[in-house]
């Protein structure tokens, strides 16, 4: 897995490239809360060129969409393909966070 | 020859290799991808769940996978010798929580119960066995 950062007039944004399991959440778990203790409160999580996400990814996201909520923040996401779609269904997430999906779509929503 | 054997080490790096090999095996077998998916990740939420709570003793273990194709079902075997854990037993998590309740345990056993057709487990010769069924449609 590799992580990709930016900034732009919207979010901040990370995208995972590659595949969150329980062997690589731990960097991007680092990575995420690094961003919002440095003060990034609008995140935007571009899955794109994500392959794969099991359930500890989705603690993850869950533990940023905690931190940042208690902020007043939010973290939306993009780009997810159908069977990571379908995983955020199953487990009940999609109301927590804004899903878009496009990038394109997310930053001129 | 619609049979397949590997292990696995009990460690959480030997993801990418149980990836690597449902690759190899769906490639041979010509699974959809979305099947392929689907295995992947219950494989994956049972042996991080079997490394958590099976294995109490820091020792290398190993987990015995077998895979078989028989007419529409794929027939998933996996086997190892740590203590005594049925990960089926725990109750399903509660999905219709806010933020702030939400919890994530339990979420990758429910994700198998979700994706396989059948899920079955069985202690035997202080061996714990879990047996997974995917019809392929």
């Amino acid at each position: 897995m590799d992580i990709k950062e930016e900034k732009n007039e919207k979010y901040f944004v990370l995208s995972i490239v590659g595949r969150l399991d329980a062997s690589t959440a731990g960097a991007f778990e680092e990575k995420l809360l690094s961003v919002i203790d440095s003060g990034e409160k609008k995140l935007l999580i571009n899955f794109g060129e994500l392959d794969y996400i099991s359930s500890s990814g989705l603690r993850v996201l869950l533990v940023g969409a905690k931190k940042v909520k208690a902020l007043e923040g939010k973290i939306a996401l993009c780009d997810l393909k159908s069977h990571i779609m379908e995983v955020f269904e199953i487990a009940g997430f999609t109301p927590i966070f804004d899903i878009y999906s496009t990038y394109e779509e997310a930053i001129n929503s | 020859m619609n049979s397949f054997a590997f292990q696995l080490k009990n460690d959480l790096d030997e993801l990418n290799k149980l990836a690597a090999k449902l690759e190899e095996i769906g490639e041979k077998l010509s699974l959809p991808q979305k099947v392929q998916f689907d295995v992947n990740l219950s494989l994956d939420e049972l042996i991080t769940n079997i490394i958590s709570y099976s294995f109490k003793d820091e020792k290398e273990h190993l987990i015995d996978f077998v895979v078989e194709l028989e007419d529409n079902k794929l027939i998933i075997t996996v086997t190892d010798d740590g203590n005594e854990f049925d990960p089926f037993a725990k109750p399903d998590p509660n999905l219709d929580t806010s933020v702030e309740e939400k919890h994530i345990g339990g979420l990758g056993i429910f994700f198998i119960k979700q994706k396989m057709t059948e899920y079955s487990y069985k202690r035997n010769n202080k061996k714990n066995i879990v047996t997974l069924v995917k019809k392929i449609d």
